[in-house]
């Protein structure tokens, strides 16, 4: 086929939209969506189409052999910029207020393929806000009626809580009374909204989008390791949205992992290590924090017969389960993954939100594994329960209160980011970072996701890997010594 | 001409299945069931019938469109009669509904249809009513349900009132509605008869072309097709609204001119008025002046002087009402009816309104006018449905036609009629 002049190979039924966008051929759109069904109702698709009397919406028109498109034409220009005067008419010009500006698919179209000047004489239509569930909010009036969000809520997560009501230029997206948007994915109708229609509570007027740096990771609050794109400005995370491209929601994210990053700024962070002296624990340097470490893993050994027990974290990237499972080796130590935190689990088509709330226990039980040998959780207990385990070196990790039996064994080194239960029966504490303040790798049940780094850790608190190899020098060098 | 359609018109004993009988009724299901389906389809093409709906398909074309291997075939009666200026199926339907039940009946025998809808529109509560005790009449004693009159072939009827919408009317807006949902018309490729109501091939007929099947079984396809031209043949009902003497369904030959129409069935204009301008076939089609009116009632000639023959409902504009309150009445009316789908149409006919507001009410601009043409540019076709098609056409033939009434209005500021 033939877009623009460009001689295209395509499959025979393919989408037009599809097929042009790959080849590097944009053409404008508002209500397409790769993950939805077409609605064909923007028109902004509209192109010119060989033999085709009327333009056609490219996002509805099927490839057949030897088509040939333009998608630039000056009808093609004039009915865009129709479609753009149209959807400005009753458009609230509250771009300065808006949330979206600067990322918003209108204001740039407008941008690109609008009229600079409005022809409009009369009032605009003035519609309500809403409140459609926790997290969302929605500006009637900015709305443009692509319903991606009513086909999201119809197809993905089969809830169907938004519907249109009223007709014509006073069509409106609405809930039924009292039925407010409540389903696991409902925030990514926030990120599909391709204007400043549907709002996220959580971010409103929280930042200007352009101040906003962006960091593509993965997400550490359920096992199956999303991406997701991190927002951040000054050391601050502002927002959390599924990976985008071009406006394009490439996966959905749940909301749990776009909602769930409170705990980085929680008042009890650690944010300095600290030290068991005179019965309580006491800020100290890492320098004394380290001695202080090392001193108590290589005491257990030079007493001889004594074991250590390393447990892990469903929360601790592969490199670092790498770095604490070789040290672990080479002290002929014994090692444990602690439980990961459960909760509901959800189906949805082609999406789950799994059961397990942490999202490296596969990683980490892999390279447990493959280089060393893990015992089971209840057995490490047991040991320490007949005192065979007298000294455990725990990484904890947990983004919110986790409860689970460690007996106290007689020694505790914990690795941790808040001021957990555990903390209180240690006699080191090392401030660790969250999975917004460290590189690494986790295995979810998606596969391999990598961990990009968008906030320094907190005050004094460092990355575990670096507190690992710290650790492992400190022992190197009292053996060396010896 | 002898009344065929109308033959029942205000017989109320023909309300009941034993007085349609009487009067003949039935004896065009009754020789269909003798025929094969595909006989009777053949029969339905040689008649030359055209859909009454206001395209004007050829309904036999039509119903070949079905794919050959379907086993769900549904047909769907359009009585959704909502054109402003067309009110014959509502007559068609309160007078004689069993006509309407046995042309279904013949339409779902020809195309293998198990299941029907007779989809109406609720604002006809006393159709609604009608049609339902004819309906149930027609189950009782055979004429519907299993074993249709005693053959093998069983058909069920499902009477499926709307809630209240234009876009209903519009065939796949119709079949959204049937399924529970919006009616918000569907993009087309698939059309209907590949994929409608619950995505099975599904024909879409309105009331009068389906009431028309009884008699062309009866009476056989040469006779239909000899009624009026070649091309467009069939008795036809026109409907003659505005400010003519008498306003009401008339049963004619299709071709009928329309000043004959007018002037001799309507009896004229009413008193000291003089004929401005007319829409021939609803709301939707675009205005002639008229010195446009000598023109024969059909589809072709119709299109041949500029508009269309729709719905034949022909409204009639004196020389004393003001065409951009015309145009500002219709206006209004498919901004209150645009489904609010798709950009174009859900904004444009809005701000058509506003403007057409504005000039009537002496606030217009000299730009308005180029506005207007070019707000008619962006709407037509490249909308998903004929809707906004149909808005534009009206209102840019009335523009184009009696500019200098809109000229005035923006020059003195004020309608020139209202002194």
């Amino acid at each position: 086929m033939n877009i623009d002049g460009q001689e295209i190979e395509a499959r025979e039924g393919e989408n037009l939209l599809e097929v042009a966008l790959r080849h590097g051929i944009y053409i404008p759109h508002f209500c397409y969506h790769p993950m939805l069904s077409v609605a064909g109702s923007c028109r902004m698709c509209l192109v010119e189409v060989e033999k085709s009397p009327k333009l056609v919406p490219a996002c509805a028109t099927p490839v057949l052999q030897n088509l040939v498109v333009w998608t630039n034409s000056e009808r093609v220009k004039k009915a865009r910029a129709g479609v753009m005067e149209f959807l400005l008419l009753n458009h609230p010009l509250d771009c300065p207020v808006c949330d979206k500006a600067g990322e918003c698919k209108l204001q740039d179209y407008c941008f690109y393929y609008g009229n600079p000047l409005s022809r409009r004489k009369h009032p605009r239509i003035q519609m309500a806000k809403k409140d459609l569930s926790p997290h969302i909010i929605f500006y009637s009036d900015r709305c443009i009626m692509c319903t991606r969000c009513i086909r999201f809520l119809n197809e993905i997560t089969k809830t169907s809580e938004l519907a249109v009501s009223y007709r014509g230029a006073f069509s409106e997206i609405d809930i039924c009374i009292d039925h407010p948007i409540e389903n696991p994915l409902s925030g990514n109708v926030i990120d599909l909204c391709p204007v400043g229609a549907l709002k996220s509570k959580d971010f409103l007027f929280k930042k200007r989008v352009w101040w906003l740096e962006s960091v593509e990771s993965v997400c550490a609050r359920c096992a199956r390791g999303c991406p997701i794109r991190v927002d951040y400005a000054d050391g601050r995370i502002y927002r959390i949205r599924s990976p985008m491209k071009f406006w394009e929601v490439l996966s959905w994210i749940c909301d749990f992992g776009r909602f769930g990053f409170k705990f980085v700024e929680d008042p009890s962070r650690l944010l300095s290590p600290l030290v068991k002296a005179d019965g309580g624990l006491s800020e100290r340097s890492w320098d004394e924090a380290i001695r202080r470490t090392s001193e108590i893993l290589s005491s257990s050994f030079e007493r001889g017969g004594e074991s250590v027990l390393f447990a892990l974290s469903p929360f601790m990237t592969c490199e670092e389960a790498r770095e604490l499972v070789l040290l672990a080796k080479d002290l002929d130590a014994h090692l444990t993954l602690l439980p990961s935190p459960e909760g509901e689990e959800f189906e949805f088509t082609d999406f789950k939100i799994e059961k397990e709330k942490a999202p490296n226990s596969r990683g980490v039980i892999q390279i447990a594994e493959q280089l060393y040998r893990l015992e089971p959780f209840e057995e490490a207990c047991g040991r320490i329960e007949a005192g065979e385990i007298r000294t455990a070196f725990a990484v904890l990790g947990y983004p919110e209160p986790y409860d689970f039996e460690l007996p106290k064994p007689e020694r505790l080194i914990a690795v941790d980011i808040v001021r957990s239960r555990l903390i209180g029966e240690a006699d080191v504490v090392l401030a660790g970072s969250t999975s917004f303040e460290k590189e690494g790798t986790f295995i979810g049940t998606l596969g391999e996701g990598r961990l990009v780094k968008a906030l320094e850790p907190p005050g004094k608190a460092r990355s575990e890997l670096s507190i690992f190899r710290q650790i492992k020098e400190a022992l190197l060098a009292k053996v060396e010594k010896r | 001409m002898e009344q065929v359609l109308l033959r029942n018109r205000n017989k109320p004993e023909v309300l009941k299945l034993e007085g349609y009988i009487k009067a003949g009724g039935y004896d065009g299901l009754k020789k269909a069931l003798q025929m094969t389906p595909e006989e009777v389809v053949e029969e339905v093409k040689k008649s030359g019938l055209r859909g009454r709906g206001g395209a004007g398909f050829p309904t036999g074309i039509k119903w070949g469109f079905v794919p050959k291997d379907a086993e769900t075939i549904y047909l769907c009666c359009n009585a959704d009669e909502s054109e402003p200026g067309t009110f014959k199926d509502r007559v068609l339907m309160e007078n004689d509904p069993f006509q309407l039940v046995e042309g279904i009946t013949i339409a779902s025998y020809a195309l293998k249809v198990r299941k029907a809808f007779l989809y109406i529109r609720a604002e006809f509560p006393r159709q609604i009513r009608i049609l339902n005790e004819a309906i149930s009449e027609a189950y009782e004693a055979g004429y519907l349900g299993r074993g249709v009159l005693g053959s093998a072939y069983s058909l069920d009827l499902i009477l499926h009132p709307g809630a209240g919408a234009y876009i209903c009317g519009e065939e796949t807006g119709l079949v959204e509605s049937i399924e529970g949902r919006r009616g918000w018309p569907r993009l087309k490729p698939p059309f209907p008869a590949t994929k409608g109501v619950f995505d099975k091939p599904t024909i879409v007929n309105n009331v009068e072309t389906l009431s028309c099947l009884p008699h062309i079984i009866e009476r056989g396809a040469e006779w239909f097709a000899s009624v009026g031209p070649q091309r467009s043949p069939g008795p036809k009902l026109f409907c003659l609204s505005g400010e003519v003497n008498n306003r009401d369904v008339f049963e004619l030959p299709m071709g009928t001119n329309l000043r004959e129409i007018i002037f001799d069935y309507g009896d004229g204009m009413m008193e000291g008025k003089q004929l401005k301008a007319v829409f021939p076939g609803g709301s939707s089609t675009p205005v002639l002046k008229a010195e446009e009116t000598d023109v024969a009632m059909d589809f072709d000639s119709v299109k041949s002087a500029g508009s269309a023959l729709g719905s034949a409902g022909i409204i009639v504009v004196s020389d004393r009402t003001c065409m951009v309150k015309v145009a500002y009445n219709l206006a209004r009316f498919y901004a209150d009816e645009s489904c609010g789908q798709c950009t174009p149409c859900r904004e444009g006919t809005y701000w058509l309104e506003q403007i057409f507001y504005r000039i009537e009410h002496g606030e217009g601009e000299p730009d308005d006018i180029d506005t207007l043409r070019d707000i008619f540019m962006n709407i037509f076709g490249n909308v998903i449905c004929p809707l906004g098609d149909g808005a534009v056409m009206p209102l840019q033939s009335i523009l184009d036609k009696f500019t200098e009434e809109f000229e005035e209005h923006i020059r003195k500021r004020r309608c020139p009629m209202r002194e």
